[in-house]
C-alpha cells in the first residue's frame, strides 16, 4: 500500500469511525478480561507473599547470638545482615517472663523485619521506650504514651545467681505492632526497644541478633533446601523464616492455566468474529476497489492493515485499561492493608501481546479465506443466486386462534432442518457441560458440607506440667512377696513373676485380709476411713500413652485469641473445657483388659515412643454446653436410659474405648457403669516430696525454682495475694511436719487426714453413669471429629456441669484438708481451657492456618490441627467454582453470544415476514409473541439459560422489529 | 364530499442522504372515493410509492394528515393503527408478499385469524373463482406461477373488505398477459366489491384500466396522465 493510498485509507476508516468504534470496543472487552485474569493470578500470590512478609517480616535466617557467621556472611544467598541487640529477657512485676528481651533495633533491622510503630515514635534518649502491643498488655500496661513502665531482668540475664534482680524505669514513647507473640522466634528480637547508650547502661551484657534476607537474585524457590545447606555449616541453630518460606500461597496453576486458556479462546474467538464481521461489511467496498482495478494484493493487504490497526489499537488500550484498573484497585488494597503488592510481570505482558497476535493471525486466516472464496469480481447488479424451491407440507389448518402457533411453526420449519436440529444440539450440549459443571461443584461443596462442622484447629492450653495416670492396684500374692522383695519396683515384680493383675474390686476385698500385713509398713500404702489398701501404681507413661497434660484449672489466654478472631479466614472461635489429667476408676475395672502390662515402664525396654499409641492420652474428658443438637447427635451412642436432663446435669456421659495396645476393646466398661472420676492429686501441707514429682499437683509451690507456675499460685497471683499464699505456707510447713511423720508410721496420726490422702490419691470426685459405651472406629472418629478431635484410650463426653461439679467437690476436699474455708481467690475454678476455630473460604487464600499456627505455638498452645484436610476440601470448593463456574461461564455466555447473534440473524432473513406481517395488521406484541414461541421451545433445551434466552431475545425482538 | 374515502392533505416527505435532502413529497393534497380505481404514475423517484406508504401508514409524513373515513391515521397509537390497517386497509405489492409456509387459502385466512374472526370460507371461495385461481387453493405459493399468486395477493386484499387496497407495482414481475389479467383483476374487483384501489405503476397501459390517474411530478401531484 502507497503513502497516498493508506493516507486515503486511514481517512475512510475515520470517516467511519462509529463503526470502527464499535468494533474497538468489544475488540477492547476482550483484551480487558483477558489482562484482568493474567493480573488477578499473578497479584493474588503477590498479595498473599507480601502479607505474610507484612506479619512475619522479610528476613530469611535469623542467628541469635554472637558476631555473622562467616558461612551466613558469606553465603551466595544471603544479603549482609542487619542487627539488634539484646540485654536480657523482661519480666513482669511477679518475675514472671514477659516473653521477650530489651534491647535496640537498627533501622535496617525493622525495615527487614516489618516492624512498624502503630503510635508514637521510637525512643530518642535514653529514657524512652516503645514496646509492642502484646509485651505492654504482659507488663500490665495499657499502651498509653507518656506512660511509665518498669522493666525488671536479671543480671546479665542470669537468675542463678545472688541478688540478680535489677529495674529501669522508662517513659513510653511509642507502641509497635504486634510481633512478639505473632513470630515464632519473637522471643530472641527485643520487644522493649530502647537507644543503644541506654542498653549500655544495663547491668547486663549485650547479645547480638542478626537477620538475614535472601538476595533478590535468588531463583531457586526450595527455600527449605537453602536452609538446610545454610545449617549444614554452621554448629550453632539458627532459625528459619518457615512462616514466609515454607509457605505455599493458594493459586491453583493448572486452574488458572485453564482459565486463561479458555479466556483467551472466547477473547480470539470474539476478537475474530468481530473483525470478520466488520469486515464482511466492509465486502462491498473492497469490491468496488477491485472494480476499480486494486489487486487482490492490494485489498488483502488493506484488509490486513485495517484488522491489524484495530485489534492492536483496541488491544492494547483494553490491556492499559485493564492494568489501569487494577493498579487503582491494589493501590486502595495496599493502602487498606498497609502492604505493597501490585506487579505487572514481563508474563503478563508477554501473554497479552501474544493472544492480539493469534487474533491478528486468526483474522488473516480467515481474511485469506475470504478473498479465496470472492473469485472474480463482483458486480453491483449480481443477483444473489436464487434459492431451491422448498416444498412445504404442514399438517396443522390455520384457524383464527391458532394463528401465532401456526405462524411460529411454519416459520420455524422454514428456517431449515439443520438450523433447528443445531439450535436444540447445541443447547443441549450447553446444557449438558452446565449439569456436569453444576454437579462438579456441588460434589466439592457437598464434600466440603461433610466436613464443615468438623473444627480446623483445636488448641488445648496444656498445664504446666505433665502427670504420669496413677491407678490404685495390687494383689494377695504380690502383697505377700513384696515384703521380701522391698527394693524392687512393684510393677517390674508383678510382670517378671507373671503375677495376674486383678480387678480392683477384687483387689479391695482380697487387700482387707492382708491388713494386718500392711501394718507393718513395710511397704508403702495409704489409709481410707474405712481400711488400709496397698497403693500401687500403675503408671501411663509416654511410651503407650502420653501423660495427662490438660486441666479444668487452667484456662487458656483468650487475649491472643482475640488477634486470631481478627485474621482473614477466621470464621469463629468457641471455647470448651477438656482435660487430660484426671484418673478414672469403675467398679468392674479389669487391668488386664486394659492394656495395663504395656503402660508400665518396667514393660518395655524400648525407649522409642510407639506410633499410634504414645500420642494418646489414657482418659480424656470433654465438658461441652449441653445443648439439644448435642444431645441429638450423642443420642445414637447411648441406650434408652440416656435422657437430656440428666446429660446436662452431668449425671449421664457417654464413653468412648478405644482399642487398648494389645488392639483388643476393653469389655470391662459397660452400659450403666458408674465411672469414678477421681480428684486432681494436691500435694498435702508440708509434704517433702520435690516439686518435680510428676504425680502432684503442689498447691503452695511458689513456682520459681523446681517448678515455674501451678494453677493455685497463678490465681492468687492473678489477685495479688502472695502475702495469703506466704501465710498458707506457712501453716502448712507447721502442720506438715506432724503429719509427714504420722502418716509413714501411723504412730498417732490424726484421723482427720489419714482418709484425706486417700482421697486426694484414689477418691472418688463425682461419678456419673456411662449411659452409652462406644468402641471407637475409624468411622467414628471421622463422624464426631468436631466434637472429639482427639481420642483417648477412653475418651468421655459430659456436659459442662460435670465439670462445675468437679470443681465444687474439688474445693471441699480441699477445705476439709486445710481445714478452714478456702479464699474465693484461691478456689478451682472452672476455665475455658480449649478453644475451637473455624475457617471461612477465604482461608483458602490468607494463609490463615499458617498464621494461627505461629500465634500457637507463640503462646505455648498445644493444638491439633485439620486444616491440611479440611483445606484440601476448601481448595476443592474454591477451585471447582474456578474450574467449572468459570466452564460454566463461559458457556452461557456464549450460548447468549450465540443465540443473539442467531436471533439477529433470524430477524434479518424474516424481515419480509416481519413487514407483511405488519401490512396486514400484526402489531408489534403480536410479532414478537410470535417468534418469542419459537425462543421458549428453542430455550427448553437449555432450561438454565432460559429466563436470560428469553429476557435477551425479547428485547432483541422488540427492538429490531421495531425498526423494520 | 360524503364519496370521499381517503383525504390525504398538505403531505410533505423529504429524505435525508448524508449531507444531501431530497424532497420526495412537496405539500401535496389528494383525495380518493369510494369505490374508485386510481393509478398513481410517475417516474421513477417521482415520489408515488412514497405517497403510496404516507397514505398506505406504513410511513409518516413530515407534514400533512390523512383520514381514512374521517380518521386521523396518524394520532392513532401504535396497536390501534395496527387494528385500522386490519380492518380497513389491503396491500397488494409486486412481489406478491405471500407466506411461502402457507396455502393460497391460508394466506386469504391470515389476515381474519389475526383479527381473531372466523374466515368466510365460501365468499372466499368465491373470490378464488371470480379471480380464476380455485384450483391454486390448496397451493403452497412455491407451487404457484407469478400471476397466480398476485391473484391470491389480490384475493387476501379485497376478501377482508377492507376501505381502501394499496397496490404498490402489481404487475412489476409479470409478463404482460399476467399483468392484464391481474389489472383485470384489480378493475373487477373495484366494481364488483365497490372497493377503493389505489394502485402505483409506471406501466401507462396498466393505468389504462384505472378510472381515475394522477401523476406525480417532482413531489407535486396532479390529475390526469401527464407523461
Amino acid at each position: 500500500m502507497n503513502k497516498k493510498l493508506s493516507k486515503l485509507f486511514y481517512r475512510g476508516m475515520w470517516h467511519r469511525k462509529k463503526e470502527v468504534a464499535g468494533v474497538c470496543i468489544a475488540t477492547m472487552l476482550a483484551s480487558f478480561f483477558i489482562t484482568c485474569i493474567l493480573l488477578f493470578q499473578e497479584n493474588m500470590y503477590q498479595w498473599q507473599v507480601a502479607e505474610n512478609f507484612m506479619r512475619f517480616g522479610s528476613w530469611f535466617v535469623m542467628q541469635s547470638s554472637g558476631e555473622p557467621y562467616n558461612t551466613l556472611k558469606n553465603s551466595i544467598y544471603l544479603d549482609e545482615p542487619v542487627e539488634a541487640g539484646v540485654y536480657g529477657t523482661i519480666y513482669n512485676r511477679n518475675w514472671d517472663k514477659a516473653r521477650g528481651c530489651i534491647g535496640y533495633m537498627t533501622p535496617e533491622f525493622m525495615e527487614q523485619a516489618n516492624i512498624e510503630l502503630d503510635k508514637g515514635r521510637l525512643p530518642e534518649n535514653e529514657k524512652e521506650i516503645a514496646c509492642d502491643w502484646t509485651t505492654l498488655a504482659k507488663l500490665g500496661y495499657n499502651g498509653q504514651l507518656g506512660q511509665e513502665i518498669v522493666i525488671k531482668y536479671y543480671q546479665n540475664d542470669n537468675k542463678s545467681r545472688e541478688d540478680p534482680e535489677r529495674q529501669a524505669v522508662y517513659t513510653l514513647c511509642g507502641v509497635f505492632g504486634d510481633y512478639s507473640d505473632v513470630w515464632e522466634y519473637g522471643k530472641y528480637i527485643p520487644c522493649g526497644v530502647i537507644t543503644k547508650e541506654a542498653c549500655e547502661q544495663l547491668d547486663s551484657k549485650e547479645s547480638k541478633v542478626w537477620l538475614y534476607s535472601l538476595k533478590n537474585t535468588v531463583r531457586n524457590k526450595d527455600y527449605n533446601s537453602i536452609y538446610n545447606e545454610l545449617q549444614g555449616n554452621i554448629t550453632s541453630k539458627i532459625f528459619y523464616n518457615t512462616s514466609v518460606y515454607d509457605f505455599e500461597a493458594w493459586g491453583p496453576k493448572d486452574i488458572y492455566n485453564y482459565i486463561y486458556i479458555l479466556v483467551m479462546i472466547i477473547g480470539v474467538a470474539s476478537l475474530t468474529y468481530q473483525v470478520i464481521g466488520y469486515q464482511h461489511g466492509r465486502n462491498r467496498f473492497y469490491k468496488r476497489i477491485q472494480l476499480i482495478g486494486a489487486s487482490k494484493k492490494q485489498v488483502h493487504m488493506m484488509r490486513l492493515v485495517e484488522n491489524v490497526t484495530i485489534l492492536v489499537a483496541a488491544g492494547v488500550l483494553g490491556s492499559f485499561i485493564a492494568m489501569f484498573g487494577a493498579r487503582a484497585l491494589c493501590w486502595y488494597l495496599e493502602w487498606y492493608k498497609g502492604i505493597s503488592f501490585f506487579k505487572i510481570t514481563a508474563a503478563i505482558i508477554l501473554k497479552c501481546i501474544l493472544t492480539i497476535l493469534i487474533a491478528i493471525v486468526m483474522s488473516e486466516l480467515v481474511n485469506v479465506s475470504m478473498i479465496r472464496k470472492s473469485s472474480g469480481v463482483w458486480t453491483e447488479n449480481s443477483k444473489k443466486k436464487s434459492k431451491s424451491k422448498v416444498s412445504y407440507n404442514y399438517k396443522g389448518k390455520l384457524k383464527k386462534n391458532n394463528l401465532t402457533w401456526q405462524m411460529q411453526v411454519r416459520i420455524s420449519r422454514s428456517s431449515g432442518l439443520g438450523q433447528r436440529l443445531g439450535v436444540r444440539i447445541f443447547s443441549l450440549g450447553v446444557t449438558a457441560v452446565i449439569i456436569f459443571c453444576f454437579l462438579n461443584i456441588s460434589n466439592a461443596v457437598k464434600d466440603y458440607k461433610s466436613i464443615e462442622n468438623m473444627y480446623d484447629m483445636t488448641g488445648f492450653q496444656q498445664s504446666d506440667r505433665s502427670l504420669e495416670y496413677t491407678l490404685p492396684m495390687t494383689t494377695k500374692y504380690s502383697l505377700e512377696n513384696y515384703i521380701d522383695n522391698s527394693n524392687m519396683d512393684t510393677m517390674k515384680y508383678l510382670l517378671q513373676k507373671q503375677v495376674p493383675l486383678i480387678t480392683r474390686d477384687e483387689y479391695i476385698t482380697k487387700e482387707q485380709e492382708s491388713n494386718e500385713k500392711a501394718k507393718n509398713g513395710r511397704h508403702t500404702y495409704v489409709k481410707s476411713n474405712e481400711e488400709v489398701v496397698r497403693q500401687l501404681d500403675i503408671t501411663a507413661h509416654d511410651i503407650y500413652c502420653k501423660p495427662g497434660n490438660t486441666s479444668l484449672l487452667k484456662g487458656i489466654d483468650k487475649s491472643f485469641l482475640d488477634k486470631v478472631e481478627q485474621l482473614n479466614g477466621v470464621e469463629s472461635i468457641t471455647y470448651s473445657c477438656f482435660e487430660s489429667m484426671r484418673n478414672w476408676t469403675w467398679d468392674s475395672m479389669d487391668y488386664e483388659k486394659m492394656g495395663a502390662r504395656r503402660f508400665s515402664k518396667s514393660s518395655s525396654n524400648s525407649k522409642d515412643k510407639m506410633t499410634g499409641y504414645a500420642d494418646k492420652y489414657l482418659y480424656t474428658t470433654y465438658y461441652l454446653d449441653a445443648d439439644k443438637i448435642l444431645y441429638d447427635r450423642l443420642k445414637q451412642y447411648a441406650g434408652s436410659g440416656f435422657d437430656y436432663d440428666s446429660f446436662a446435669d452431668g449425671e449421664k456421659i457417654i464413653v468412648f474405648v478405644d482399642k487398648n495396645p494389645y488392639e483388643q476393646y476393653d469389655d470391662s466398661i459397660k452400659e450403666g457403669s458408674k465411672i469414678n472420676f477421681h480428684y486432681y492429686n494436691v500435694l498435702l501441707p508440708g509434704a517433702d516430696r520435690k516439686m518435680s514429682s510428676s504425680s502432684y499437683f503442689n498447691i503452695f509451690d511458689r513456682g520459681k525454682d523446681d517448678v515455674e507456675y501451678n494453677f493455685f499460685y497463678d490465681a492468687a497471683i492473678e489477685k495479688h495475694l502472695e502475702d495469703k499464699i506466704y501465710a498458707y505456707q506457712l501453716v502448712a510447713s507447721e502442720r506438715g511436719r506432724t503429719y509427714q511423720s504420722l502418716l509413714r508410721t501411723e504412730y498417732g496420726a490424726s484421723s482427720e487426714y489419714l482418709g484425706l490422702e486417700y482421697d486426694m490419691k484414689y477418691g472418688t470426685c463425682v461419678s456419673p453413669e456411662a449411659a452409652g459405651v462406644v468402641y471407637v472406629t475409624d468411622e467414628i472418629k471421622n463422624e464426631l471429629k468436631d466434637i472429639i478431635p482427639d481420642f483417648g484410650y477412653y475418651t468421655a463426653v459430659a456436659s459442662k456441669k460435670l465439670a462445675e461439679t468437679e470443681c465444687e467437690k474439688q474445693n471441699e476436699l480441699l477445705e476439709k484438708i486445710y481445714g478452714e474455708e478456702l479464699p474465693e481467690e484461691l478456689k478451682c475454678e472452672l476455665k475455658d481451657n480449649t478453644f475451637t476455630i473455624k475457617y471461612n473460604i477465604a482461608a483458602s487464600y490468607s494463609a490463615t492456618d499458617n498464621i494461627v499456627q505461629i500465634y500457637c505455638k507463640s503462646n505455648d498452645v498445644i493444638f491439633t490441627t485439620n486444616s491440611e484436610l479440611k483445606s484440601e476440601y476448601r481448595t476443592n470448593v474454591l477451585n471447582a467454582f474456578l474450574e467449572y463456574g468459570i466452564t460454566m461461564l463461559a458457556v452461557i455466555i456464549i450460548n447468549l453470544l450465540i443465540i443473539t447473534v442467531l436471533t439477529k440473524n433470524r430477524i434479518e432473513n424474516r424481515t419480509d415476514k416481519i413487514v407483511l406481517l405488519k401490512r396486514l395488521g400484526a402489531g408489534r406484541s403480536r410479532i414478537v409473541r410470535i417468534f418469542m414461541i419459537e425462543v421458549l421451545r428453542e430455550s427448553l433445551w437449555c432450561v438454565f439459560t432460559l429466563p436470560l434466552q428469553m429476557i435477551i431475545q425479547f428485547i432483541v425482538y422488540r427492538s429490531q422489529i421495531k425498526k423494520i | 364530499m360524503e364519496n370521499i374515502i381517503l383525504n390525504a392533505a398538505g403531505i410533505s416527505k423529504t429524505y435525508h442522504a448524508g449531507s444531501v435532502d431530497v424532497e420526495a413529497l412537496k405539500k401535496s393534497d389528494v383525495l380518493f372515493k369510494k369505490g374508485e380505481f386510481t393509478a398513481i404514475v410517475g417516474k421513477s423517484g417521482s415520489g408515488k410509492s412514497t405517497l403510496l406508504r404516507i397514505i398506505g401508514t406504513m410511513d409518516r409524513p413530515d407534514e400533512g394528515t390523512v383520514e381514512i373515513e374521517g380518521m386521523n391515521v396518524f394520532e392513532m397509537k401504535d396497536k390501534q393503527l395496527s387494528k385500522f390497517r386490519r380492518e380497513k386497509i389491503g396491500f397488494i405489492y409486486q412481489d406478491y408478499s405471500l407466506f411461502p409456509e402457507f396455502t393460497a387459502y391460508e394466506n386469504i385466512v391470515v389476515p381474519f385469524a389475526l383479527d381473531n374472526k372466523n374466515a368466510p370460507e365460501e365468499e372466499i371461495d368465491g373470490i378464488l373463482e371470480s379471480l380464476g385461481i380455485s384450483h391454486c387453493k390448496g397451493k403452497y405459493p412455491s407451487q404457484m406461477s407469478g400471476g397466480e399468486q398476485q391473484r391470491v395477493a389480490i384475493a387476501r386484499a379485497i376478501a377482508t373488505h377492507p376501505a381502501v387496497i394499496f397496490a404498490d407495482e402489481p404487475t412489476g414481475n409479470l409478463d404482460a398477459e399476467s399483468a392484464k389479467i391481474v389489472a383485470d383483476m384489480l378493475s373487477m374487483a373495484s366494481k364488483k366489491y365497490n372497493q377503493t384501489i389505489i394502485m402505483v405503476t409506471h406501466d401507462m397501459q396498466m393505468a389504462d384500466h384505472a378510472d381515475r390517474v394522477l401523476t406525480i411530478v417532482d413531489g407535486n401531484v396532479k390529475e390526469g396522465k401527464l407523461y
